[in-house]
């Protein structure tokens, strides 16, 4: 198992603050602060895994059919739904401004924003800016085509055939650092007591 | 001794309840109607409308009786919650007679007016000034003035005009004249004077203290004393609801929003002290800003929680007042608090527990005034075993505790659809070999099935019977498909995907 650590090679962009990486699973780890698109049939699960991962509310932001058509029973397995605030948007324009105003605020850590197509350079650099500002990680999960946008990583999961509860996750953008697949799993709560972030969920292990 | 100089001012509104319903235009107030209550078993008229008086109905007639002689009368049953209700609101207009009112339910107004008369210029004047007002809102009122609370009281329910005036001084010989029952005395205590041949209060006034508190008690004696002005009763006005507010009127029109924002931070700063004082905050505050060409431009921001803090304040106000359009500039600028509550002081947690929780009351609120605050919200656990009822949405705004989850003892998809979607069968099987759905074609790999679940048995619904199956495509997409099984030729709908 090949140990690729994606922030090893950080570069230069000195303008933006930096606020440092998470664990998502494995090796993978994530930059705090900045904006990571995520494609793909299992999409919603990413979000989930990195919201698992980070402390606070979670704002899941999207199209009304989208945030209504989420479960909190399946939600349960992986994070405590009670933390989960969801906002239902009417509009393109009101998901855009929604995720920006709570990816600017200060008390939250991690949002997710549900669109249909990928956010353009413009409106993704916009994120991307007050993610940076805030130090708040910003998941864009995308259902239909993706544009070229400003975001940090851009993801592909999909599930693997099969094996329930392990997916092929394929970093197929990266600014800063290496691309790669990883295959992961859902080993489950190994500590029922608390079953937070402090126990290992996943296991990954590089397909690439 | 009747007090120097007291005036009290008696308001009575003896078709309160017909007048609620004339004022929400009620039709049938039109033909025969009257409001009923019900006492020792029997339902008896209160208020008759005046179709119904000129059929000879009175106050107190059992129903049936009435039905007899009128037979096209309608009848409701007296609200006496909303017509408190009702009755506290016209307190509040009264107010503008005199800074002391109190209630004197259950139709009734009792106002202290030393002093205030003259403002409208005299005691009569203001009586018609009363009467003339709560015409128009139509609401009929007896009005009447004297040195005394109980001599008021009388007046305006005995007395033979509307608006009748005993003059300082004078009140023990404006009420010699009345009935007895003017007094407010029960209804046995009248009976049994009357058996005595006592009918009016002069005939009792003539009469030895001592000796009616002898045969009849020392509340009657109490009462007399209370309306002739021997004991004084003192009018212990009800404080309204304290308002929230504050004004700033500028001298010269501004149209800068900084100035404008500046002239806010003024009035929150005043609001919010005097809010925080009493440890309260309060969920909307309104914002009226008056143009001098345009007028009232008023917006409102909501708040999550209640909040008495200025600085949340300008920030929630920062969108409307950008979205003003000024041209001439505006002079005048109120800010009202609304939906007043306490606030729970609450213990911050130590450490990394307390920032976990994390205040998002800023951004709940900033959503919330932009999207509406319903749009805002939570999931809730509810119990039971159908998948779309086992939660329900609640506002965060509204949500105060932190709901607690269960672990699922069944597998549920990540997204369930609201209403399944209809899938086309290539292959059929149970599940179907190969379907396709969304444009897609689908091979099954593996089924795992079926969950029966039937409707809820509690409940008086019949919802069909339901299969679910988990089936795993080729492609690795895990879908939940749906049937109701009976059915000869069933159809599969997906119901939701799991991750």
């Amino acid at each position: 198992m090949p140990y690729q650590d994606i922030t090893t090679r950080i570069g230069g962009d000195i303008r933006s603050r930096d606020h440092g990486d998470f664990p998502v699973a494995g090796p993978i780890r994530l930059r705090r602060g900045r904006i990571h698109e995520v494609t793909g049939d299992s999409a919603d699960i990413f979000a989930i895994m990195v919201a698992s991962r980070l402390p606070g509310p979670v704002i899941w932001i999207g199209g009304t059919s989208a945030v209504e058509s989420l479960t909190p029973a399946a939600v349960r397995e992986f994070l405590d739904p009670a933390r989960i605030i969801l906002t239902n948007c009417t509009t393109r324009k009101e998901i855009l401004w929604a995720g920006e105003q709570t990816i600017r605020a200060n008390n939250v850590s991690c949002v997710v924003i549900e669109l249909h197509d990928g956010p353009d350079l413009r409106t993704s650099r916009r994120l991307q800016i007050a993610a940076e500002d805030s130090g708040c990680t910003g998941i864009v999960l995308v259902a239909g085509r993706v544009h070229t946008s400003a975001a940090q990583t851009r993801w592909e999961c999909v599930a693997i055939p099969g094996n329930v509860g392990s997916w092929k996750w394929c970093c197929i953008k990266n600014r800063h650092g290496k691309l790669g697949t990883w295959n992961v799993q859902w080993l489950g709560d190994r500590n029922d007591k608390t079953g937070e972030t402090c126990t290992v969920h996943l296991a990954a292990a590089s397909a690439a | 001794m009747t007090r120097q100089g007291k005036r009290v001012l008696s308001i009575w509104l003896p078709r309160l309840p017909l007048d609620r319903r004339r004022r929400r235009n009620d039709p049938r107030i039109l033909g025969p109607f009257a409001i009923i209550a019900q006492s020792r078993n029997v339902w008896k008229l209160t208020h008759p409308n005046d179709v119904a008086f000129r059929a000879g109905l009175t106050p107190g007639l059992p129903v049936p009786d009435a039905r007899a002689i009128c037979p096209d009368l309608l009848t409701e049953p007296g609200d006496p919650e909303r017509e408190a209700r009702f009755l506290y609101a016209l307190r509040c207009w009264v107010d503008r007679l005199s800074p002391r009112v109190a209630l004197d339910p259950p139709d009734g107004l009792i106002l202290d007016i030393t002093g205030c008369a003259h403002l409208f210029g005299g005691e009569a004047e203001m009586a018609t000034h009363a009467r003339q007002g709560l015409q128009d809102m139509q609401v009929e009122a007896r009005v009447g003035i004297a040195d005394t609370r109980k001599a008021a009281w009388a007046l305006a329910r005995y007395g033979s005009n509307p608006i009748e005036i005993a003059f300082p001084g004078k009140t023990v010989e404006s009420l010699l004249p009345l009935r007895v029952n003017a007094l407010g005395l029960p209804s046995e205590m009248v009976t049994e004077l009357r058996q005595l041949g006592i009918e009016t209060i002069g005939q009792l006034h003539v009469i030895k203290s001592s000796e009616l508190a002898l045969r009849f008690g020392p509340d009657l004696v109490q009462d007399l004393a209370r309306a002739t002005g021997c004991v004084p009763d003192p009018i212990i006005s009800h404080r309204p609801d304290p308002a929230y507010a504050a004004g700033i009127t500028m001298p010269d029109p501004i149209g800068l929003v900084e100035d404008l924002v500046l002239g806010l931070e003024r009035l929150a700063d005043s609001v919010c002290r005097r809010l925080q004082a009493v440890q309260k905050g309060a969920r909307r505050y309104h914002l009226t800003v008056r143009c001098v060409d345009t007028g009232n431009h008023r917006s409102t921001v909501g708040f999550a929680r209640p909040v008495n803090d200025p600085v949340m304040l300008l920030q929630q106000f920062r969108h409307p007042l950008d979205e003003l359009k000024i041209e001439f500039g505006a002079d005048r600028l109120h800010l009202a608090a609304d939906c007043v509550e306490r606030i729970q002081a609450r213990q911050r947690h130590l450490g990394e527990a307390g920032n976990r929780d994390g205040d998002i009351t800023g951004i709940v609120s900033t959503l919330g005034n932009r999207l509406g605050f319903d749009r805002i919200c939570r999931w809730l656990p509810a119990d039971s075993h159908l998948p779309e009822r086992e939660f329900g949405f609640v506002e965060v705004a509204h949500c105060e505790m932190t709901p607690v989850w269960e672990r699922n003892p069944r597998r549920r998809p990540i997204r369930l659809y609201k209403y399944p979607e209809l899938l086309k069968t290539l292959e059929p099987d149970r599940p179907p070999k190969k379907f396709s759905w969304r444009c897609q074609t689908y091979e099954t790999a593996h089924a795992e099935g079926p969950e029966r679940l039937t409707s809820e048995w509690w409940r008086n619904e019949t919802l069909p019977l339901r299969d679910y199956w988990r089936v795993q495509t080729t492609t690795g997409l895990r879908l939940w498909l749906l049937t109701y099984p009976g059915l000869k030729q069933p159809d599969w709908y997906v119901a939701g995907r799991f991750p």
